[in-house]
């Protein structure tokens, strides 16, 4: 059964309905919104609007097919399919042998050209032959025993028939790459303020995520944003995103300080950290109630792409009934001496009666009600990825392979010319036949190039027909 | 140096528009002297158009990849010179000018008449992979476009009792066939390239390889269906009118992966696509 399932798996057939499905599923990625890029309000209101389809699409995981049973099992097959087909190209290559060689005038499609010549003897024939198969870097294989005398078989580029093998072999590995990441990968995401510390625990990641298979992302160590910046270019588009980060960990004597850029990542501990391109300002405010405890509270605002355009958000003040709405200026610009001054255009709704509307500057304070608030302070805040994984190593090792096969298969194709001569009553026949890799036939204008090379060879006065 | 940039360009696209008449010229009148004019003009006109790529490098201090001018100019440079090289390997495949030409010629225009603005690079663009993510999708462009015309003149030609001089004089079906599957080979290969080394530039630049966006998606989608003519091709031998059928309509996948789903949708490929 094992054996019939091998068979199965590698049918040519089979792999194309594999590949196939693959495609089918991609479009169906396409056309039904995912939860990687939708929020849960979205699927909420998709369900409320034809709740027996969501029902539907939401039973075959069709809002998260790329991590759907069916999906994973496609590839499972896939996987098994290309194990299956390597192994079986690694053994044929090994079996490389005479009885190849023997049967590749009947494996051989494609044309053949036969020359006619005359007045040559055997030995002269084969000689000039072998001089224009040289001048073309062909090496004559050694004659297998049981192979007729009259046949010559030249190769060009003997190593290159693994050149399918390895690009295959690369594909596998990427494979091998992806079901890893998968699994194992282990992934956070925290929007860290300048001067907060980042203690590595899984808990504290605003947006974990991590590999199927159990695990957290977790180290013994602390890191510390001491300071963020911008690099714009002169007409106001984003440059850079620096962030200048210490990592306090209790096992070395000093803290170490690093600077991650986008696509600059660092490394330490075993863990990769990058810079995310999400970034902004935290807000931190405080408001006495009356009761002589202040609630101090930071409210982080994204930015948008535009450094001249407020940042806005809306969010409750713990503790309270609050709701700020708020527009932040990092510099306001008034025609008095509050210039190039952070402000933030405030609304704080109770239900929706509006509390207090108005601007306010940094550090100063506004009453509403019973209420004090305080615009304490300004701090950015810069999004910082952390990875645990081994993946890039793996990826760089397919695409090695990949290249390597594809040079191989393109660039050095392996080569087999095929050179049979046979007398009849009084003439010499050579016919040609040739193949570039496994299965694809000499190209037959090259064939014909060659036969005419060896005809201006050896003639002195010739014949000449050709058969198609 | 705008103004040399701009002047480049329009010397290249004159260059462009003499090829093409003496292309057209030559394939009705069957005149091969001509053929060769239009390919040295061809090469003139891509040399002034390497000259106004430079120029605008060092203007705008980064290669030609980042507006929809510079993608625009720097495809149809790279479809330029991957035709006028096989044009000097296989001189038979030389009447392809007779489209390639002029669409190119009228796409830098194009490009040009939209007052091409200066964009500037972002954070995530200061890497070696971006180079090589898109010299190879360009690459596959160009071959595509190759293999791709090669198969609609052999469905062309395939067309049974025609009486047209110039259908007449296209070459022999088995040729056209031939090279369609090699140039379809080339550009699954570029492709592949071009996947995994965005796929290792994606990581170094968001710490993930792939996150199953509209273009990664399509763009797999596109070599999945490439992977399928390579194997039908040589596994159940398909050629002739359904191989230059499939071809086409692999074709018209990488159209649309690079120009038409980046119009309808939002992701971080959107901007530099178009």
């Amino acid at each position: 059964m094992l054996h019939s399932l091998k068979r199965l798996l590698t049918r040519p057939n089979v792999i194309m309905w594999f590949m196939c499905l693959f495609v089918s599923f991609c479009l169906l990625g396409v056309i039904i919104p995912q939860t990687n890029f939708h929020s849960p309000g979205y699927f909420k209101l998709l369900a409320n609007r034809n709740p027996i389809l969501f029902n539907i699409i939401d039973t075959l995981q069709l809002t998260h097919i790329f991590t759907s049973i069916p999906f994973i099992f496609l590839v499972f097959l896939m996987y098994m399919a290309l194990v299956i087909t390597l192994r079986s190209q690694l053994k044929r290559q090994f079996r490389i042998s005479y009885s190849q060689k023997r049967n590749m005038a009947s494996e051989l499609e494609g044309k053949e050209n036969i020359c006619q010549i005359i007045n040559m003897s055997a030995a002269t024939i084969q000689n000039k032959i072998q001089s224009v198969m040289v001048r073309r870097h062909f090496t004559l294989c050694p004659k297998s025993i049981g192979q007729p005398l009259n046949t010559l078989l030249y190769t060009k580029y003997q190593k290159s028939r693994w050149g399918s093998f390895v690009f295959h072999l690369g594909l596998f590995v990427l494979l091998n790459t992806a079901i890893y990441a998968l699994f194992f990968n282990q992934r956070g995401f925290v929007q860290l303020i300048e001067g907060e510390t980042f203690i590595g625990r899984d808990a504290n990641w605003l947006v974990p995520s991590n590999g199927l298979l159990p695990g957290n992302l977790t180290f013994p160590f602390n890191f510390r944003l001491n300071k963020f910046c911008v690099h714009y270019w002169d007409n106001d588009q984003e440059k850079q995103l620096n962030s200048q980060v210490l990592f306090i960990d209790q096992s070395e004597k000093h803290p170490l300080e690093r600077e991650i850029s986008v696509s600059s990542p660092i490394e330490y501990g075993g863990v990769t950290f990058y810079q995310s391109q999400d970034f902004g300002y935290a807000l931190t405010f405080a408001m006495d109630t009356g009761d002589g405890n202040p609630i101090v509270t930071h409210f982080t605002l994204n930015a948008v792409g535009d450094k001249h355009k407020p940042l806005t958000g809306k969010s409750d003040f713990p503790e309270s009934n609050f709701i700020f709405k708020l527009k932040f200026h990092p510099d306001i610009y008034y025609p008095s001496f509050f210039l190039k001054q952070p402000g933030v255009e405030l609304t704080i709704l109770k239900g929706n009666i509006i509390q207090y509307e108005g601007r306010l500057l940094l550090g100063q304070t506004i009453q509403f009600g019973n209420n004090v608030l305080t615009f304490l302070d300004v701090r950015s805040w810069s999004g910082i990825i952390a990875i645990r994984g081994y993946a890039l190593p793996l990826v760089y090792c397919s695409f090695f392979l990949v290249i390597s096969g594809i040079l191989l298969i393109y660039i050095f194709p392996f080569q087999q010319i095929y050179i049979r001569f046979f007398k009849d009553d009084t003439d010499y026949h050579i016919m040609i036949k040739g193949r570039i890799g496994q299965r694809t036939a000499y190209n037959h204008f090259e064939l014909r190039q060659i036969e005419k090379e060896i005809r201006d060879t050896v003639v002195l006065t010739e014949k000449y027909s050709a058969t198609i | 140096m705008l103004q040399y940039e701009f002047s480049l360009f329009w010397v290249s696209i004159i260059f462009y528009v003499a090829a093409s008449i003496f292309f057209t010229y030559a394939v009705f009148f069957h005149k091969k002297g001509k053929l060769d004019l239009g390919i040295t003009l061809s090469w003139v006109g891509l040399f002034f158009h390497s000259l106004a790529v430079i120029v605008r490098w060092l203007r705008v201090g980064h290669g030609p990849y980042l507006d929809s001018f510079e993608s625009i100019s720097s495809t149809i440079w790279m479809v330029i010179f991957i035709y006028l090289m096989t044009c000097y390997r296989k001189p038979h495949m030389k009447f392809i000018g007779i489209v390639t030409l002029p669409v190119a010629f009228l796409l830098i225009g194009l490009g040009l008449l939209a007052n091409p603005q200066i964009q500037n690079l972002p954070s995530t663009f200061h890497t070696l992979w971006l180079i090589v993510h898109i010299l190879f999708a360009k690459l596959t462009v160009g071959t595509a476009i190759i293999a791709f015309l090669c198969s609609v003149f052999y469905l062309v030609k395939a067309k049974k009792e025609t009486t047209n001089n110039f259908i007449q004089r296209l070459p022999a079906p088995v040729r056209l066939d031939t090279y369609s599957f090699q140039f379809c080979g080339m550009a699954f290969v570029f492709w592949t390239i071009s996947v995994i080394a965005g796929a290792i530039w994606a990581h170094k630049s968001w710490g993930r390889f792939w996150a199953w966006d509209p273009i990664e998606l399509w763009s797999l989608i596109t070599w999945l269906v490439f992977g399928i003519y390579m194997h039908l091709r040589r596994f159940y031998m398909i050629k002739g009118r359904r191989a230059a059928a499939l071809m086409v309509m692999c074709f018209i996948l990488i159209v649309a992966t690079l120009f038409l789903v980046p119009f309808f949708t939002k992701t971080v490929h959107t901007e530099y696509l178009l």
